[in-house]
Parts: C-alpha cells; structure tokens; sequence
C-alpha cells in the first residue's frame, strides 16, 4: 500500500512541477510581449517608477479602454446623490476575489489624477493588500491608528502620488471589530473629512464577517463590487439584507470582470494609440 | 427610453460565449461519437429492381389492384408468411435443417431497417404502380438472390385469380344445363323400363312381331342382347349405379394385380425384378420428383433466357436443388427395385390384396342382396305397366317417340353445355387481363461495386448535431447558472444605480495562466478524442457486431 503512495506522490510531484516550469515558461513570454506592445501610450512614470502595482492600470496607461471604465466610474460617483456631499466611500464585496482592492486602487488614481485630493485607507485587517498596490511600509497602518499606536499625521504628510495619499491596514494585536467599532474610526474619519476631496476605504467582504458593515455605518457611501459570472443572485440578496440590518443603504454598484455579451459585436472602442491612427487613416 | 423589442437577436446567443468550455466538450463529445459511427458504417453490395403493377382493364381501376398494390407495398413483404415464402424460394431445405439459421434469416429480412425495402416509386398513376424493390447486405450474391427471390415471390402473389366473375356470370347457363340434365335422366330411366319390358315380353313373341323389334332396335342402335346393359353406363346415371361401377372396377384391376404379382412370383427372382422396374416407372413419387425437376429446369431456362449469367447465385441454388431431385429420385428407383426388397414387399402386397378382395365381395353380396329386393318392387311397377300396355307395337312407338325426345333435350344440353364452356373460357381470360399484371422495369443486376456510404452527408449533419449539442448543454448550464452577467442584472436586483462595468486588469501572468488552462483544455479534449476513437474501433463496434451483428 505504502508502495502506491509512494507512486502517488512521485507522480504528483512531477505533474506539479511540470506544469510550474510551464506556467514560469509563459509567464517570461507574455512579460516580453508586454514589454513590446504594452509600452505605447503609457503615462511618464518618472521618479515614482515602481512603486506603483501594474495592477492599477490606469497609473500607467491614462487612455486604455480600462481607464476610460474608470473615468466613467469617477464620473457617475460625481453625480452620485447631487444634494447630499459625498467624501467617505467604503468599497466592499459579498465575497472575496471579487476585485474591491483594484477596484479601489484605480479610483482613487483616477480622482486624483484629475486634482482632487484623495485618501486610500485599507480597513480589512485580516487580509490586508493595499500595501501590494503602492509601495508602502505594511508594519504600520490605520490598525495602529485606531489603537493609538500611531499619529495620523504620520500618514498623511506626504503623498505617495500627486493628490494620493495611502494608509495601509497595519498591524495589530486586537480584535479589528473592536477596533472598528469603537469610536475612534468615526471621530479619524471626520477630522480628516475636511482635510481630503475624497476618502476611500477598501474593506473586507460582507458575508462571514461583521466588519464591512460597520465600517458602512461610518461612510456617506457604500458601493458593492459584483464579480460578473461569478457572484450569485443569492450573496448579493444575502448582502443587501446584512446593511439593511445595520440601517446602512448600499449607495451604488461596480460590476467587474464584465466582458461583452457578444465579443464581435461590441468590439467598437475609441480609445487607445491604435484606434486614434485608425481614426486618421 | 423603452427598449426596443426583438424576438430574436444576437444577444440572446450569448450563452454560449458564457460557456465557451460546456459548449466546446459537448460538441467535441458528439464529433466523437460520430466519428465512431463512421467508422462503423458498413460496405454494403445494394441490388435494385423496379417493377410496374398495372391493371389491365382498359381504364378502369380494378380492386383488385389496388388490394395488390396495397399488400406489396404494406403487408406483403413486410409480412411475415410473406418472408417465409420468400425464404422457403430461396432456401428450400433450410427450415428442416437449421431451423434457428432459418429463424436468423427471417428476422433479418423482415427487419425495416436491414431487411428487403418496398418503396413506391415516383411517377405512379391511378391504375399502375411503380415499386421499387431493393436488398443491401455484405455479400452481393447474397443481396442478388434475395431480390431475385422477392421478384418471383411478387409474381406469385399479382397472378393470383379470383374467379367469381365467371361463377356469377355463367348461373343462368348452369341451370339450363342442369335443367336438361335432369329430364334426359328421365327419358333414359323410361327407355329403359320400356327396354326391359320388350327384353321380358320377347320370347313371348311371334315370329313377324320379333322381326318388327329387332327392325326398331336396330334404328335405336340396339340388339335384344344389349338390352341387358341398358340400365348402366350412361353419364347421367345416380350415385349408387356409380359407386357400384366404382366398385366393380377396383375389384377387377385388383384381382389382375394379384395375378400378377402371383405370376411374378412363381416365376422367381427374374420375375419379380420385372415387375419391380415396372413399378418403379409408373410410381408416383418418382412422377412427382421428375415434374418438380422439369419445373426447375423450366425456371432455370427462362432466367437465363432473361440475360442472367449461369454464375448466377439463383442458377446455382436452382442447379443444385435439380442434383438433389435427381439423387433423391434415383435412391427411391434403386430402392423399388431391390430384388429381395421387392419380394418382401409384393408378398405383403398380396396380402392385402386377397384381404381387400375378400372383404369387396362380401359387400357387393350384401349390397346384391338390397338390389335384388329393389329390383323386385321395381319389376312389380313395370309388371303392372306390362299388363296395361302389352301391345309391343305401342311400346315400340313410344320407345321411338322417347329416342326423338332424347334427341331434342341431348341437342339443347349440347348447346348449353358448349356456351357454358365459352364463357367459362371467356370469364377466365377477362379475370386474366384486369388481375394486375406485373412487369420487370429494371432488371436486377449483380452489384460489381458496394455503395458508397454518404460521409459528407454524415459529417455535415455530425457537425449540425454538434453545434446543438453544445449550445443545448451551454443552454442548460446558463439556465441552472444563478450568478450576475450584466450591469442591467445588477441594476434590477439592487435596485440602486451601477456606476459602471469594468473589464479585468489582465497581468501577464494571469494571461499565461488562462493561456495554459486553454491549452490544457484543448489538449484534454485531443486526448479524450484519441481515447474514444481508438476504443470504438477496437472495443465498441466489434463488441456491437459480436452482439447485433451478421
């Protein structure tokens, strides 16, 4: 018996490392590729070069069809609710991987791109990635922060971009929902409220754990991120009934992962170098 | 703004751009499954004949046509006696001798799929009908015989006769014909009670009287000494006079057997051995076995005056069941005349002769017995008609007046017996010519190629198959699938605005990941295919032939 577990797991070993080298090898082709094609029409990185994630795209590519999305974003949360002011926006999902953290990240570029001045701050303490996004020290963040470990002010001197100022999630001992749930997130909040055009706060999913609703309960505005083809009707229904719950309204949504119904179709963009020398011609 | 409305469009197919894998395994799937198919598919030697039903009847539509038409191309071959009958012609030993092989063959030709197809033709009209008859097997001899066979099966049924028309046609003339029959029965059981009275009264007479009759029985062809016979032999004589000439005539050619078979006997082997061959030239069987082989002879010669090559799988089944006629007559010949067989077989045969013999005269001495009570009651009438009219110059009148009598009812019966026969003839030509009438258009031909099986046909409708295999499938997965696709989606169950869609960041590694779960897709796909292509040829279909299969 012995013998075949061995057997078993010679052969896993091998499959494993077999489809590694792979994987590694088309990983270094597409990293080529991208460093041919994916150069053109990319914004001047300049003195910040490299601590900027090139997930966050529209840090690097200001014209891609992606980067107009996001403008569009930008452009709707303007006219979000026109009476009410809106600064504090908690971007949240019902489960994880649905992309909150891009999510967040690219609009938070994009707004400051455009002059106002914006403040990231990552309240998921359990599985924090702000920090993986811009090149920030990780030991220390808002958890800190909110247990009196460390001055804001630390924080929010000097921007990382123009106009972009980050705090990532930090590390503490404590409960993150004691933490949260005291006081002291509401009162950082409103005396950076003046301080800041906008403030963006990337926290955990909604389902499994209380601490995205009670961060709701602090922000003008909640905009849940849906994962298109993946996030199920009933998450969402499971979602909206946990802020209803709290007396929290989900302000708007974000679909991600979205991709045209019919790929030929809706394949007419204007955007990009290619399609403005398409345009001339 | 309202949407505009559309039954159908684009968008609604996006389904399978949803589930481009379900839609790809699912068609792959199908693919395999025809390509397995087509590796099955069979080389079949087809053989086609055509033939025209037609009936005859100038113009008008006979029932009988369409009866036929309707059981060839419904009933008849599909039919199971049919089938029998058709396998009996082309196989005539077979069902004694391997019933299950003979069972096999039935069930494979009554198949509908694998068996004789009957397909009406186009180009038919009211009153004849094209009907093509064709046959595919692996052996095209096979495939020819049987055609051949349903052929001659068809002919047998279009010639079958119905002959009420002349029944009802010809009453009227048979009861004429009966009418007379019976009163020239009467003018003879008269003449010849008159007969028997001249025959009792002769010896009474004068010279000059007996003169005066034997002068009258001349002009009725009749001596004094014929008068004995009078009262038998003619046709229209009743029953029992017939059984008893019946009767007479066997005992006779009985006691002549027994003689010889004596004769021969006493004169010893030779004589026996004599007899013997002359049995063996008048038995019956032997007649039957000679008629069946001239029959097939006569078959034989008319498909090769047809144009049929005397390779012919038909010729030779036809050839090879005239060998065992021959044999068979020949082992029954050679049987009869074995000496001491023979002679076994004679002295039984005496045996029952004398046995027979024996117990014939003793009915005929009984039935004698009843007679001659009859005859007695039977004189005492004529006795008492003798003492009324004992003139012989008046019987002899009436005699003469009952000969002019005969003459006249004889003269219609003649003629209606003649016409009867003219219609009869007549009424069976016109049952012959509006029965249906089958004519071979195209020959049966020994196939020289096997049919070539539509691939592109199977590969085009595989193809069809697959592409609503996979759309079914991604169909049903989106139906059970119960995540959000679109903004709108997203819109209608938050019921807060979207503000906006965006596509995924793709890195270069997420990139090479999706690249490399394509091609492994692909590859899986490649390897299931190579597996279920190698397993239909060498597991599938042999394990269907071995199961389903000839």
């Amino acid at each position: 018996m012995n013998k075949y577990i061995e057997h078993i797991e010679r052969v896993k070993t091998l499959l494993i490392r077999m489809l590694k080298k792979a994987e590694s090898a088309s990983v270094a082709v597409w990293g080529k590729v991208e460093r041919l094609v994916g150069d053109i029409g990319r914004a001047p990185i300049g003195e910040n070069k490299g601590i900027v994630n090139r997930r966050v795209l529209v840090y690097y590519n200001n014209t891609s069809r992606i980067a107009e999305e996001y403008k569009i974003l930008r452009t709707n949360l303007y006219q979000l609710s026109p009476g009410k002011e809106i600064k504090t926006v908690q971007i949240t999902s019902s489960v994880a991987g649905e992309g909150k953290t891009v999510t967040a990240s690219n609009l938070a570029v994009t707004l400051s791109a455009e002059g106002k001045k914006v403040l990231l701050i990552d309240a998921d303490f359990r599985r924090p990635s702000i920090h993986r996004m811009f090149a920030v020290d990780p030991s220390e963040g808002f958890g800190n922060v909110l247990t009196d470990d460390a001055d804001i002010e630390k924080f929010v001197a000097k921007p990382i971009l123009p106009n972009l100022f980050v705090i990532p999630a930090g590390f503490t001992k404590t409960d993150p929902l004691s933490m949260l749930m005291s006081d002291g997130m509401r009162k950082i909040l409103n005396s950076l409220r003046a301080r800041f055009d906008y403030i963006i706060i990337d926290s955990p999913p909604v389902l499994g754990v209380a601490d995205a609703v009670v961060v709701g309960s602090a922000c003008d505005a909640v905009i849940l991120v849906v994962k298109a083809g993946s996030t199920q009707q009933a998450a969402i229904d499971d979602t909206v009934t946990a802020f209803e719950a709290a007396h929290v309204k989900i302000s708007a949504g974000v679909l991600t992962s979205a991709r045209p119904q019919i790929p030929w179709v809706y394949r007419k963009y204007y955007h990009g170098e290619k399609a403005k020398n398409k345009k001339k011609d | 703004m309202k949407k505009k409305e559309k039954q159908f469009s684009l968008e609604s197919l996006s389904f399978i751009f949803r589930h481009p894998w379900a839609f790809m395994a699912a068609a792959v799937l199908v693919l395999n499954l025809v390509g397995v198919y087509l590796g099955y598919l069979k080389l079949n030697y087809q053989v086609k004949a055509i033939i025209a039903l037609e009936t005859t009847s100038g113009g008008v539509v006979d029932p009988k046509f369409i009866q036929t038409k309707h059981s060839l191309i419904k009933d008849m071959i599909v039919g199971d006696s049919a089938i029998r009958t058709l396998v009996g012609i082309l196989h005539p030993e077979l069902q004694e001798k391997s019933p299950r092989e003979y069972e096999f063959l039935v069930s494979i030709l009554r198949n509908p799929r694998t068996g004789i197809r009957i397909v009406p033709e186009r180009g038919s009209s009211q009153d004849s009908q094209l009907v093509s008859i064709s046959f595919a097997s692996r052996d095209p001899k096979f495939s020819y015989a049987v055609v051949c066979a349903t052929l001659e099966a068809v002919e047998r049924i279009s010639k079958e006769k119905t002959y009420d028309k002349i029944r009802m046609g010809s009453a009227f003339l048979k009861k004429q014909l009966y009418f007379y029959a019976g009163k020239l029965t009467k003018i003879e059981e008269y003449m010849s009670q008159l007969k028997s009275q001249i025959r009792r009264v002769y010896p009474t007479l004068t010279n000059e009287e007996k003169n005066l009759v034997d002068k009258n029985l001349a002009a009725l062809n009749l001596t004094v000494l014929s008068l004995d016979e009078g009262a038998g032999g003619n046709a229209y004589s009743n029953k029992g006079e017939k059984d008893e000439f019946e009767k007479a005539d066997r005992l006779m050619r009985m006691n002549k057997r027994k003689k010889l078979i004596e004769g021969a006997l006493a004169e010893g082997e030779s004589g026996v051995l004599f007899l013997a061959r002359r049995d063996a030239e008048e038995d019956e069987q032997i007649q039957q076995y000679e008629k069946k082989i001239s029959d097939k002879e006569t078959m034989k010669s008319e498909f090769l005056s047809q144009g049929c090559l005397p390779e012919h799988p038909y010729v030779a089944m036809l050839d090879r069941d005239i060998k065992v006629l021959a044999d068979l007559k020949d082992e029954r010949a050679q049987r009869l005349t074995d000496t001491e067989k023979a002679k076994q077989r004679y002295d039984e045969e005496l045996n029952e002769l004398n046995a027979s013999i024996s117990m014939l005269n003793y009915e005929n001495r009984i039935m004698g017995e009843d007679k001659k009570k009859e005859d007695v009651t039977a004189h005492s009438d004529i006795s008492s008609v003798s003492t009324q009219e004992n003139d012989i110059s008046l019987i002899l009148a009436r005699l003469n007046e009952l000969k002019t009598e005969k003459e006249v009812a004889q003269h219609y019966f003649n003629e209606f017996r003649g016409q009867l026969e003219v219609a009869d003839l007549k009424g069976r030509m016109e049952t012959e010519k509006s029965g249906v009438e089958m004519r071979v258009i195209e020959k049966p031909k020994l196939p020289q190629a096997p049919v070539r099986a539509d691939k592109l046909r199977i590969i085009v409708l595989g193809l069809l198959m697959a592409v609503a295999a996979g759309a079914g499938f991604s169909y049903l997965l989106d139906m059970m699938d119960n995540s959000v696709w679109t903004a709108g989606e997203l819109r209608h169950l938050l019921e807060v605005p979207v503000l906006g869609a965006v596509e995924t960041i793709m890195m270069p590694e997420d990139r090479s990941v999706l690249k490399f779960r394509r091609w492994a897709g692909l590859a899986a796909m490649l390897i299931f295919t190579l597996v279920i292509q190698i397993a239909g040829a060498k597991v599938l279909i042999p394990l269907y032939n071995g199961v389903f299969g000839l």
